[in-house]
């Protein structure tokens, strides 16, 4: 069954196993994880810019504080 | 003789990363709140406090480009102490530490006080706390400054360039509106953050544009330049931009008088 990219990312930052494993080989960890070929595709192309526009607010709530 | 619960604040921090920098106990409040309000900067980081908590409400609908971030700070402190106000056990869940840089939560936290209920801040894991990981910096080694890029433009502060400076927000740097949700309007600040830091620095020193891994997927950016290079650097909205120190000041002979010392004596003990 395909994990999602969601919980890849979550295991990934509080799981100390797969994070060593995805550090030595990143494509095989996402793959053997479960993720779906295009998310391992994102992985194996470095396409950050795709995972963030995806996850990350980044023109909202970053801004919490004013000068 | 009434039953009825007492509203509470308890505001903990998620981290900057998207799950793993969430302390046990900050997990655990928000488990056990009746409405968990969240600021948290990405999408993983609220799914994991949607499953802690399902009865969650989001704070950023109320940013909106062209309105002062006063006012939506206000709207977000008001918004969090209602809650509190009708009796439910609130938690806020904000990014990184939740009292670093962050106007709701010291605000929220002073009015639920005042109101004589119960309010707490848990500490969590701020990019600075980060950053002194990724780039090895000890804040005690040089001691350090750390401030608001803007406040630290408009105002008359004294820069000791013995010490590290970590300047935040470097990315909206000189930007008075508070109206602007991007980084694209720093350019002014940058050149006058330049023409400062020259007057106390070489042209030559490097400082560091730092962004901590908001995914665990890559590692921190760290892009290494010469001062005389800040104009052309491009930060973004979670850049924080570090000026190293320039070494150890010199002894304070007078000071070192007054405590019976002399500064054989204190290196002396210091290579011990
Ligand atoms: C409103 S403050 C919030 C800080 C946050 N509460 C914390 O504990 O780090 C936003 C600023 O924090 C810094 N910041 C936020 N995320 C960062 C990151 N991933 N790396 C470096 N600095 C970051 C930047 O200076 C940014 O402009």
């Amino acid at each position: 069954m395909t994990k999602s990219l969601v919980d890849f990312l979550e295991e990934l930052d509080s799981n100390a196993e797969l994070k060593e494993a995805y550090l030595k080989d990143p494509v095989a960890t996402a793959t053997s994880y479960g993720l779906a070929d295009a998310d391992v595709k994102i992985i194996k192309n470095k396409d950050w810019d795709t995972v963030k526009s995806k996850f990350e607010n980044l023109n909202k709530d970053i801004k919490v504080h004013s000068y | 003789m009434s039953t009825k619960q007492l509203g509470s604040l308890v505001v903990v921090g998620t981290g900057i990363s998207v799950a793993g920098q969430m302390t046990l106990l900050a997990q655990s409040y928000i488990e056990n709140a009746d409405i968990v309000f969240m600021g948290i900067s990405n999408k993983i980081g609220e799914n994991v406090v949607k499953k802690l908590n399902p009865n969650t409400v989001q704070l950023d609908d109320l940013y909106q480009a062209g309105k002062s971030r006063a006012i939506t700070y206000q709207q977000m402190t008001d918004r969090i102490v209602d809650a509190v106000k009708a009796g439910q056990k609130v938690c806020a869940a904000f990014y990184g530490h939740p009292g670093v840089f962050v106007n709701p939560s010291h605000g929220a936290i002073k009015k639920v006080k005042e109101l004589g209920l119960r309010a707490e801040m848990l500490p969590g894991i701020s990019a600075e706390d980060c950053l002194i990981a990724d780039l090895g910096i000890d804040p005690a080694h040089y001691g350090c400054q750390s401030y608001e890029a803007t406040q630290f433009l408009f105002r008359d502060y004294k820069l000791d360039p013995h010490m590290t400076q970590i300047i935040w927000q470097i990315g909206l740097a000189g930007e008075a509106s508070l109206g602007v949700l991007d980084a694209d309007h720093c350019k002014a600040g940058l050149e006058l953050y330049q023409e400062i830091l020259m007057k106390m620095y070489p042209a030559e020193h490097e400082i560091i544009l730092y962004e901590a891994a908001t995914l665990p997927l890559y590692g921190p950016r760290i892009e290494r330049f010469p001062l005389y290079e800040l104009t052309n650097c491009q930060p973004t909205l979670i850049s924080t931009l570090v000026v190293p120190s320039l070494g150890l000041p010199d002894y304070h002979q007078g000071r070192l008088t007054k405590l019976g010392l002399t500064q054989e004596q204190v290196m002396g003990y210091r290579n011990q």
